[in-house]
């Protein structure tokens, strides 16, 4: 199966005042497209320094990334916008939705990036919104969704580019667990639809049976 | 992005309402500086304006249209036989005193031009004909001076220098900057009733030029062979006196002053409520630049919301400006807006936001994506 992600000996290093920690400390993996793959630990231990290096967010000390089969660690301020818009669909703990947008609208921002044409756009986000059981929300603004719902727009903007990787954050976290539940099958579901792979950082145990493989990271060591 | 920055306006109302409040205060404060001093500045040179003549011959060193000194009306002939000229006349403008019905005196603008030409008289008349000053002691006196001399209607006796002169005619449009009221005489009137003029002095001279010939040239030639007066185009002489006015009485820095306070209060209440209105969704656009937004597409919303504000507070500004032109008038003020001045504040506008703008792009430029993973 094809290789999404490749990630080798990677390490962060955060200094503040002349004192240094480490963060992520020699971490190797891969990632085949297809997979859900889940990374979990205690708080601090350093899953979302791995996520927001494999997102191409945070650039790392030291260790490789590649992105099929394409280093992006040594790549330029102005060119890693656009790996992230071609490869990448974030989903965050806290949705960070945008308020004043519609459902609707919040899901069309990705395609709006890659200048897909208005009506594309919008059928598109339309498609995805029913996917997600939001079809009948599409106008409303996020401040009038539940927590649940809020994740599964955020879930829709995500898919909304067609991205490879889709990396969550926590994505269960702020949500109840029937929610939480319902939020992890619907991104398997479609994740597996859209032949593409997720990344989910969590320390949420009971996602743990919707996984494809786990890892366990402590004090920035990851194991499988 | 243009629709994501109208969006953040629509969103929170009460704020954008600030905004634009102040951008249409410091719009409408623009718009009134620039027509009040341009009203102004269509007065002082309204005469000059209005005259048809090519050039205008003054003494030596004249420094504006009303204080201008008098010389010899013999230089006609000189003026004349200079080459390129085709006609030329002469016009007095002298200070006098008028004496009011109800008693008192109150300084009035003696104008004195030739009745069958008309060069230099008034150019639009409410009653009476301009050549009606021709055969005897006759006034024409400008409608807008009623509240300096009274009332008054055709036939009625006014004392100007001692002297009771006739009111023959109403003007219309005639006001000076000094606010003094613009009586009309005959030439040769005027020189009697003008006594620092004397009988043998003119003020002005105004020529024509034959066709082929081009004002400016006229005017180089007759500097460098006609002795001791000086020699203008209309438009030199116009812009000089309305230089004189701005920059001699500091009006025109006390009204640059206000229009650059005005611009800088709006850009700041501008500027504040954008800069505010970016750290609140500081995390949404760390959110877009982690989805893959360039800094350039977050710029474009924050432009978008000064593009938007700057437009929507200038049309307010603008229309509040056009109504307002009414007070003015009944104020009995001269209030110009040209669609040149219009466009201009337009771009002040736009300037005056966008700066405003650039408070928050360094916020942006700065905006570490990672930040969108702290919850």
């Amino acid at each position: 199966m094809e290789q999404a992600v490749q990630v080798e000996n990677l390490v962060k290093i955060y200094r503040e005042n002349k004192v240094e920690v480490i963060a992520v400390d020699g971490v190797s993996f891969s990632i085949s497209k297809g997979e859900v793959i889940g990374i979990l630990g205690p708080s601090g231990s350093g899953k979302t320094t791995l996520l927001s290096m494999m997102g191409c967010i945070l650039r790392p000390t030291q260790g490789s990334i590649k992105i099929f089969n394409r280093e992006v660690t040594n790549l330029g301020e102005n060119e890693l916008p656009f790996v992230r818009r071609k490869f990448f669909g974030f989903i965050f703990q806290g949705f960070n939705l945008f308020p004043p947008l519609t459902v609707l609208e919040n899901v069309k921002l990705p395609l709006e990036l890659r200048d897909v044409p208005r009506q594309e756009a919008e059928k598109l986000s339309l498609r995805l919104l029913e996917k997600v059981g939001l079809k009948e929300r599409v106008h409303f603004l996020p401040r009038d969704l539940s927590g649940g719902e809020k994740q599964r727009v955020a879930i829709a903007r995500a898919l909304a580019g067609n991205p490879s990787i889709i990396l969550a954050d926590e994505p269960t976290g702020n949500l109840d667990h029937k929610s939480g539940r319902l939020v992890i099958e619907t991104l398997r579901e479609l994740v597996t639809k859209n032949n593409a792979c997720a990344v989910i950082v969590t320390h949420d145990n009971r996602i743990f049976q919707s996984l494809d493989r786990a890892f366990y990271i402590e004090d920035g060591k990851l194991r499988e | 992005m243009f629709s994501v920055a109208l969006k953040i306006i629509l969103y929170d109302k009460v704020r954008s309402l600030i905004t634009l409040s102040g951008v249409v205060f410091a719009v409408s404060l623009i718009f009134a500086q620039i027509g009040i001093y341009l009203g102004l500045m269509e007065t002082a040179s309204t005469i000059i304006d209005h005259t048809p003549g090519d050039i205008w011959i003054t003494s030596k060193n004249s420094r504006n249209f009303d204080f201008s000194q008098p010389f010899p009306e013999h230089k006609i002939n000189q003026v004349l036989a200079a080459e390129g000229v085709r006609d030329a006349e002469k016009l007095i403008v002298t200070w006098a005193v008028i004496k009011q019905e109800e008693g008192g005196t109150e300084q009035i603008e003696i104008v004195g031009y030739n009745p069958d030409t008309g060069i230099g008289g008034p150019w639009q008349m409410k009653e009476g004909h301009f050549s009606d000053v021709k055969t005897g002691n006759y006034i024409i006196i400008d409608e807008s001076s009623v509240r300096r001399v009274g009332e008054f209607k055709i036939g009625d006796y006014r004392e100007i220098m001692k002297r009771r002169l006739k009111i023959v005619g109403i003007s219309k449009g005639v006001k000076s900057f000094t606010t003094a009221p613009i009586v009309f005489m005959s030439y040769k009137l005027a020189q009697d009733v003008g006594g620092l003029i004397g009988h043998d002095n003119t003020v002005f001279i105004i020529a024509n030029v034959l066709e082929g010939f081009s004002p400016k040239k006229v005017v180089r030639m007759m500097k460098d062979n006609l002795y001791d007066i000086d020699a203008f185009t209309k438009e030199d002489f116009s812009r000089k006196t309305r230089l004189y006015w701005t920059i001699e009485t500091g009006v025109g820095f006390s009204f640059l002053i206000t229009i650059i306070i005005s611009f800088f209060v709006g850009m700041l209440i501008v500027g504040q409520t954008i800069y505010n209105s970016t750290m609140e969704y500081l995390k949404e656009f760390g959110t877009l630049k982690a989805i893959g937004a360039t800094n350039f597409n977050i710029y474009q919303i924050i432009f978008s919301e000064a593009l938007i504000t700057a437009s929507v507070g200038y049309l307010a500004g603008l229309i509040i400006t056009l109504l307002s032109i009414k007070i003015y008038v009944i104020n009995d003020m001269v209030f110009t807006i040209t669609i040149r001045v219009a466009l201009s504040v337009f771009i002040v506008s736009l300037i005056m936001c966008f700066s405003a703008a650039f408070f928050s792009v360094r916020k942006i430029r700065n905006i570490d994506p990672a930040m969108v993973f702290r919850s």
